[in-house]
This record gives structure tokens, sequence and C-alpha cells, in this order.
């Protein structure tokens, strides 16, 4: 299981937003399968030929996602979005995830709830990866569904 | 398509016609100076002609009053609409919308056929506590106002609790007295050059009102809980403050109205729909409106619940006939009657001001042609035959014909204050802190109601 | 071509909630965020707990010759439904929970011209409810006043996590409000059911019963609060001190309360609930799961007078019938926004299809009715494919607009037509 750092060494990393993404939302994009490496424009360039095979090779056949620290099956995950509400740093950068209300687009968020599932979009700025594994379980511990797993 | 109403006894206060027999012209849903071709012509030979009548508070469609219907408390829209045109109204006017119950409170409008709607915007200070603390920021408060004013279809500003206070410990810091607030609402109302109804307690009348003339004192009936607060009222309104009567009877509380019905707006005190008047408040309400009738003091029932429209000719009848007061009071209450000059100035004129529709509630040139045609045996009958319409016109068109409705479809629209005022960082901290996004409470795309700038 | 549409409107549930951001690509939805499984089987026609899974859509309109199935245009599909209709002297619309207002209206007027019973598919579940209110008073209040103030919150026979699922986060536990801004730190959470739900991984208190014990806990709460000596339930004396203790409360029920003796147990929970306001204000509600079921009980209590299902074939003045129907009397049956068959038991359905009932379905989706159904009328996704309004679990509405465009009726143009057709 990938993390979005592996990922995004097969990628430009240019934040060039041709894909309407920068390279990191991408890469966790890719992640959830919503995207495939073939839509990053620049990849398709010959400077970058044999990213896209890596990066299908990378990311295999999982049907859990991963991110360091976190995974989330989606088989159990029913969307209601209680990691969303409960992370510890949404609390301090996304009013609308304290008073319960979805994330907007351009909000700061570490992950958020696409089409039924959570989806980890910035795990970069998640605690556990920031300062320690111990300092944070929050999105786990009040998951209904235990769909969400540390590590 | 030009109309004449011939021949009427035409009776219109704010015009000063008492009783003329004049033709009244109208093309184009309006009344105008003269027509040389009309194209069909209404005989009005022996009828009171006059405006017709606007509910100044008509709470049918504030958020919760539908479950008043679980008690039979409250008719149908149609029926509601039917009852009030019968009885020769043209409009009705909501007292409580809410920025979050503002599409409730249209949609339930919408319902009600026949009738022209509007609404208050019931501001909740406690939204806006911290700025009503600094005076700096009276100006940008005012701008939110206007802009919810505009946004949530509102027509006119209304405050039911004009002070601000909390249940909980740790918000008592926000505190604001009901005297400080009555001054803070002086100098936003006059940034704004708009009026406010403030709803009527025991403690408001204690207080006083500023002398600006910008308040609108709501509902006495039931504030006036003992022989103080008659006194105050009084007071007030020989002082010429604006003010409406929420008469109500003394009925016996029925089976239904013991349970409680309580809705919690986010106010200090929740509202019970079912109320609990004081048991002499009715006399006083009423004798209040009898001693006052040449004042600033405009026709209002307290509340729809027990003051169905189906008992407004009881609530006109011991207004203006002594003899109905006599026999349900016991007594006269008050050497004086209202006049039919009184009568429709309390329905008509005032309540039309109030509101601010400066076409409606009179008969001149210029007016929107809605009038109510009464039969008229002689002119000391009038209690009695102005208790059924004869004839409703709304903005030219045929609504009540020979004591029956005949259009049940006419247009109605939901009129509202164009304010043109901006969203500013009091507005965004508003709906930051609902539970929707902004864009979800806007009210004006909803394709079942027919807007209509109010002039 | 690619859009992006901000804060729409979910018809996933009751909980409508605007904060739905859209990409749509070519016409289609390709991807929405802040949705649940509820409101992806919605908007992405997903199973519901059953993700990635297509729910099937119906295409065409379809009626039955014989034992075949032919496919056949609105108009001849509409053609048999009136039919159906006139012949029938006992006719039931039912659903209706899943509708947006317009078609609520629309089937209303249907019901009203055909003299059929109009039947909620929740009835069972709001019926007990409304009585008990009449009995012991209304206390209500938004859910935006609920998340600010509600510091004590009991949910009874409800899961939220399934009926609702973002319930808990919006309104009702996880969310931050005025006076609640410490979230769920900030209340007491309580539970009461007859299995364990979901809700046990974050309700500290969480009562689990046997079936039919629960009008007992009722009057032990009561007996508990008024001194007197409660029966020996595990649980009781924790619940009843912290209701006691509440500041501003709310009693949350579920569909759960339906399965017993409804009536006995919601008469019951009214009664604590007035009993609880004595102390602190304390809030009774109905979890609705159905995106606009609250809709459909306003529309009725508006324009009827009574909550509960109008029967314009026996009573006209529409007072309104709280029992569920009796299916042996029907004689033809309009679904629309409701799985009837998914709700009858099997020997309801061999009885049904016995007497040969015929029965229309609308749905947008294939379901059990759509197969036992002789007349199947497909519709457009309310508050997706055509516009609506639907009513929040508390009660305020929202317009919810068009997003994709799609080649079939409304269910309102469908039932508006019908009535014409009549």
């Amino acid at each position: 299981m990938p993390a979005v750092e592996e990922i995004q060494e097969f990628l430009p990393n240019l934040d060039c937003g041709r894909c309407g993404l920068t390279c990191a939302e991408f890469a966790g994009f890719l992640l959830t399968r919503e995207l495939a490496p073939e839509d990053c424009p620049v990849l398709h360039e010959p400077d970058y030929a044999g990213f896209i095979e890596a990066l299908h090779e990378l990311l295999g056949q999982p049907t859990v996602q991963a991110a360091a620290g976190m995974q989330i099956d989606l088989e159990k995950c029913i969307g209601c979005g209680i990691c969303v509400a409960m992370c510890e740093f949404h609390l301090g950068n996304c009013a609308d995830a304290r008073l319960g209300k979805g994330p907007r687009p351009q909000d700061k968020v570490i992950f958020h709830i696409v089409n039924g599932g959570a989806v980890v979009v910035h795990q970069e700025r998640c605690t556990r990866l920031l300062q320690a594994a111990e300092k944070c379980s929050k999105c786990a511990e009040y998951c209904p569904t235990k769909a969400i797993v540390l590590f | 398509m030009g109309l004449v109403i011939q021949g009427g006894i035409v009776f219109d206060p704010s015009s000063n016609w008492d009783g003329e027999v004049r033709d009244l012209f109208i093309a184009h849903g309006r009344v105008v100076d003269h027509l040389t071709e009309v194209d069909e012509a209404i005989d009005a030979r022996g009828l009171a002609v006059t405006p017709a009548a606007l509910e100044l508070r008509s709470p049918v469609a504030g958020y919760g009053q539908n479950f008043l219907r679980l008690w039979g408390g409250l008719p149908s829209p149609r029926e509601l609409g039917e009852s009030y045109a019968l009885l020769g109204y043209t409009h009705i006017h909501e007292p409580d919308l809410t920025l979050p119950t503002a599409n409730y409170v249209h949609r339930e409008l919408a319902a009600i056929p026949l009738m022209d709607t509007s609404a208050s915007l019931t501001l909740n200070l406690r939204d806006f506590d911290i700025f009503l603390k600094n005076k700096e920021n009276l100006s940008e408060v005012a701008a939110a106002w206007a802009y919810l004013l505009e946004h949530c279809g509102g027509l006119t500003l209304r405050v039911a609790e004009p002070f601000v206070r909390y249940r909980q410990e740790f918000y008592q810091h926000r505190t604001i007295s009901l005297e400080a607030v009555l001054d803070i609402l002086d100098n936003i109302l006059h940034i704004l050059d708009s009026k406010i109804s403030l709803e009527a307690t025991p403690e408001l009348l204690t207080a006083g009102l500023p002398s600006s003339g910008r308040f609108h004192l709501a509902c006495l009936g039931p504030a006036l809980v003992n022989p103080e607060a008659l006194e105050k009222a009084h007071r007030l309104l020989a002082a010429g403050v604006s003010a409406d009567m929420g008469l109500l009877p003394p009925a016996p509380r029925s089976q239904g109205s013991l349970v409680p019905l309580t809705i919690d707006q986010d106010r200090f005190a929740p509202c019970d729909l079912h109320g609990s008047p004081d048991p002499e408040a009715p006399r006083r309400a009423l004798e209040l409106a009898l001693h006052c009738r040449q004042a600033n003091l405009a026709f209002s029932a307290a509340d729809l619940r027990q003051t169905p429209v189906s008992s407004f000719p009881q609530l006109f009848s011991w207004l203006c006939d002594h003899h109905s007061r006599r026999r349900f009071w016991g007594e006269d209450l008050a050497p004086c009657s209202y006049s039919l000059h009184d009568w429709l100035r309390s329905t008509r004129s005032l309540p039309a001001q109030h509101l601010g529709l400066p076409d409606r509630g009179h008969l001149r040139p210029g007016a929107r042609a809605d009038v109510s045609i009464y039969d008229l045996p002689t002119l000391s009958w009038w209690p009695q035959s102005f208790n059924r319409c004869r004839m409703l016109l709304k903005a030219g068109e045929r609504v009540v014909d020979n004591y029956e409705i005949v259009n049940h479809t006419v247009s109605k629209a939901t009129f509202y204050r164009r304010t043109g005022a901006l969203p500013n960082h009091i507005i965004d901290g508003l709906y930051a802190k609902s539970s929707f996004r902004p864009g979800n409470l806007r009210v004006h795309p909803n394709p079942e109601i027919h807007w209509q700038k109010a002039p | 071509m690619e859009a992006r549409i901000e804060s729409a409107i979910c018809p996933g549930c009751a909980c409508l909630c605007d904060d739905i951001d859209i990409t749509v690509v070519d016409d289609r939805i390709y991807q929405a965020a802040n949705i649940c499984l509820w409101g992806a089987s919605k908007f992405l026609a997903h199973k519901r707990f059953h993700p990635k899974k297509e729910r099937r859509r119906l295409q065409q309109p379809r009626i039955k010759q014989g034992c075949l199935w032919q496919t056949v245009p609105y108009e001849a599909a509409l053609k048999r439904t009136a039919e159906i209709l006139t012949r029938a002297s006992r006719p039931v619309i039912y659903g209706l929970t899943n509708s947006g207002s317009w078609a609520q209206e629309a089937a209303l007027d249907l019901a009203r011209s055909t003299r059929a019973r109009l039947e909620p598919a929740d009835l069972a579940f709001k019926a007990p409810y409304y009585r008990s209110l009449m009995k012991h008073g209304l206390f209500w209040a938004s859910l935006d006043v609920i998340r600010d103030e509600a510091d004590t919150v009991v949910f009874w026979g409800a899961n939220p996590l399934h009926s609702c699922p973002r319930h808990v986060v919006r309104y009702s536990v996880f969310a931050r409000g005025k006076f609640t801004e410490r979230g769920l730190e900030e209340r007491r959470l309580a539970a009461v059911d007859v299995y364990r739900t979901e809700l046990a991984e974050f309700v500290k208190l969480f009562i689990r019963l046997e079936p039919g014990q629960e009008p007992a806990l009722v009057q032990g709460l009561l007996a508990a609060l008024t001194g007197g000596k409660p029966p020996a339930i595990r649980g009781l004396r924790r619940l009843a001190a912290l209701l006691e203790e509440a500041s501003y409360g709310v009693i949350f029920f579920g569909r759960g309360v339906s399965y017993g003796p409804a009536q006995e147990l919601l008469d019951g929970l009214g009664e604590l609930t007035a009993r609880l306001n004595r102390g602190s204000p304390f809030i009774f509600f109905p979890l609705t799961a159905d995106f606009n079921s609250t809709g459909l009980y306003h529309l009725l209590l508006r324009e009827l007078g009574s909550p509960l299902a109008p029967d314009f074939g026996h009573d006209l003045a529409g007072t309104g019938q709280a029992e569920p129907v009796a299916w042996s009397e029907v004689d033809a049956v309009v679904v629309v926004g409701a799985d009837l068959f998914w709700f009858l038991s099997q020997e309801e359905i061999d009885r049904l299809k016995k007497r040969q009932v015929p029965v229309v379905a609308l749905s947008p989706f294939a379901n059990r009715t759509t197969g036992h159904a002789e007349v199947v009328i497909p519709v457009a996704l309310a508050g997706v494919e055509t516009p609506e309004i639907a009513y929040r679990m508390d009660g305020l509405p929202l317009f919810l607009p068009k997003i994709v465009s799609t080649h079939l009726w409304s269910d309102s143009r469908v039932l508006r037509e019908l009535t014409a057709l009549l």
C-alpha cells in the first residue's frame, strides 16, 4: 500500500494545475481510484516515460486505501463524516468541519468524504505523521464502523 | 380595459371621503382619475365602497403554526384565504419570519389563495449582541439588517425580544438591558431610515419608547396583564405611538389548549403557541381600543387560535356597537364606539401605513384597485352589514361577487422590501453559524412564489 | 464538458445535507464530495451499504400483457393506470415519503379525485407520534437550535447511522454549536435499543432491552423522576439521572419504536418529555429517514387538518386514519416514492397477488415493487434530475434544483397528467 509521498515520487510535482489539482491532491485521487495515472497530462510527455507504468505497478490492486498512519476500508466506510468532524487538524483549520458541515473544496483538510467514502487528500497534515503516531487517534476512535485502522 | 364603479357611497378616511357619492374609475388594476371610455360598469348605488382591508397581524405561516391544526386551531389555507376575502381583505401579513424559517414561511403564505402576503423579518438580537454593544458597529449592523430584510423576502422589521439575555451562565456578560436596546435600536433605525415593530410586553410598556416615531407596538392585548400596564399603554397611545390592538376574546380555554405547544426558535424564551393570556387582558384590550380610537391604533387580533378569522365580525361588533358589547360583556366598557370612519382607518389606512404600502388602504388615483363593497341599508346599520363583503375587487379583478368567491385563482403576490444592501462580515458570521450553506437559505429561486417589490 | 456545482442538496435522507459539492462531466455526476452512502444511492445510483454496486435505473414505462412485459410510451402507461383506477372501488396511493413536495401535492389531488386512500409509507411510525403529541403537547426546535443547545441526547429505537448517517455529525452529537462549543465532549449521550448498534461506539450509556420491554423502561423512568420505585432494568437509574441533570435535552426516536406496542411506547415517551420539561427544556423529535416524509405530514396537516392517512373513499371530511390500511380490502395500488413490497410480509404479498390486485409503480429504480407491478412508470430522480421542494426532518423546506438532465418524466408530472386523464 503506497503512501502519497511514494506516489508523488512518480508525479511531475510541478503543481502546474493542468489537471485542475495540485500534484499532492492528484496523488490522493490516484489512491482512491478516482483518477488514473493517465489523467495527468504532463506524464504523457517524453521526459516522464515509464512513470505511468511505474504508478500502475505501485498502485496495484488494493481494495484498501492507504496513507501513512491510517487505512480506510471503503467496504466498511458509510461516509458519515465523523472522522472529518473529529480530526484535530480540521478543528483548527476548517470552521465548517467544526460545526459538522462538510468542508468546501478549497478548505485545508486532511481527508474528506467523496462519493460516500472517506478519502485522504493531504495526509502530510496529519498529526500522527507530523508529530508522533500516539499523538492523535480521533478519527479511528469514533469511527462507528471501524473503517479506519491506524498503524 | 376600463372599469367604473358607479354611484357608490365612498368611504376612505385617508382621503377624507366620508360617504361621498362618487364614481371610481379603474384601469390596468389601478384607480385612475377619469376614463372617457369604460368596458364595464358596476352599479354601486346605495352600496358602501371602501378600500379593501389589510391584516396587519396574521400569524398563520410562522414556523410551527401548522401544528396548531392538530388541535383544530387553524383552518386550512384555502378556508383562510376565503374567509379573509369574504370579509373584504386582500392582504395578510405574517409577523414572524426568520433567516432559517424564511423559506418555510413563504411557502406557507404561498399556499393561502386569494390573499397578497408579506412578512416581518423577526430579528433575534442575540445574533448581533457583540456588535450592538459598540456604537461604531451600528452602521454595519444596519447594513446587515437591510441585507437580511431583502434576502429573506421580508417587508418590515420586527423584534420579539428587545433585550439580550441568556440562560447560560457563561454568556451573562453579553446581556443588554431593554432600555439600552431601545436606545441602540433607535440609532440603527435612524441609519436605516426605517421603522420597527416591537412585540408589546408589560416590561416594554413600563420602559416606554423613544420618541423618534420609529417604533410600532405590536399586539397590545396580551401585554395588558394589570391595570398599570393598561395605564402605561394608554399614555403611550396618547403620546402618538403607533400600535395595534391585539384583541382577544375571554374564551374559556378549550381542551386542546391545555397541552403545551412550544417551539424553540433560539430566543430567550421558547414560544408557546397556545399562550396563556391574563384572564382580564381581553377586557383591558377592548377598553384601550375603545378609548384610543382616535389614536394611531390599528386593528389586530392577538392570535388566530383564540380569534380565528371567523370571529372577526364579533371583534368588529365589540368595537363598533355598544349593544353588542353590552350583550357579551354585560357593560358598555366605554361611552363611545368606533364610527365607520374610525373602523376603516384602523383596518385600512393604518395597516397600509405600517406596512409601508403607499398604494393601499385608500382609493385616490394611483392606488391599486383593491376595493371592497358592502351593503348599506342605513348608515347606523353598518356594523351588521360590513360583516360580509358584497363584492371584492383585487387589482381590479373581481374576487367576491354577490357574497361569494367567484375567482379562486386570482393572482397573488408576496411583497418584500428591496434594500439593495450587500452582505458584510456580520452576515458572513451569521451564515457560518447556520447549519445551512448560505446559498441554500435563499428564498428567491422558489418558482411557486410571485415576488413583488414594495413600492 | 465539466461543471462544478457547490452546495447542492442531497435527497438521500431527511438530513437534506446542503453541502454537497458535485462535479458533473458531460451531464453525468462524476464525483460528489461530502455525501454519505445514502447520498451516493441517489447521486451515483449506488446500492445503499454496498458501495460501488449499481442500482438499476428504469428507463422506459412498461405494462404487463398477460405474463409478458411490454415497453410502452408514457401516455399508454398512464392510460392503463387510469383504467385501473377507474375500475377500482378501493384504490390506495401508497408511499410518497421519498417524493418531493410537488409530487406529494399532485398525489393528494389524485387521491381526492379518485376517492382513494393516501397511505404514507411510514404511517406506522408517525401516526402514534402525532397521537401522542395531541395528548401530551409538542416540544419542538429546529436542528440548528438542537445543535446549539442540547447537552443531553437520547436515541430511542433509532440508529441514525443507518437511517440518516450524517445526522450525528451535522446536528446531534459531534457538531459544535453556540452553547456546545466542545461538541461531543459537552454532550451526555444515551441510546436505547433492542440490539447493539453502531451508536455504542461513542454513546456511553447504551441500554439494550429485550423486545417489548420499552414501555416498562419509560414507566420506570417516570417513576424514578417522581420519586417512585422503578423496576429493575439495567441502566434505568443511570438514564434517569442523565435526563434529570440535563440543562437542555432531546429525545430522538426512530423507527424502532414502531416494531412493538408503538402507541403505548410513544404515549409514554410523550408523557416523559412533558414531565422533563417541567425542569429544563426537552425536545421530542422523530428521526425521520425518508427524505421528504416531513413534507408529506406537513402537507396533510396543512391541507386537511390531520397528519394521518386521509381516506377520500370513506370519509371526505379527512380526519385521517391512524391504523394501517387493511390490504384485504384494497383493489388497486399506486406506489410512489416507496418500495411497498419491501415493507409487506410475504403472506400479504401472496394475498395481493392471489386477488390479482393491480399495482402501478412509479420509481426511478428497479425494486421489489416494480418487479411485481402491472404498470411500471420510471420517473426522474427528485432533486437530482428534476427540481423539487423537500422538508428537512425539522420541517424546514429547501429548494432542490436540477443537477443533470433526463428524458424521464418527473413523478409530479406523471401524477398531474394522470389526474387530468381521470
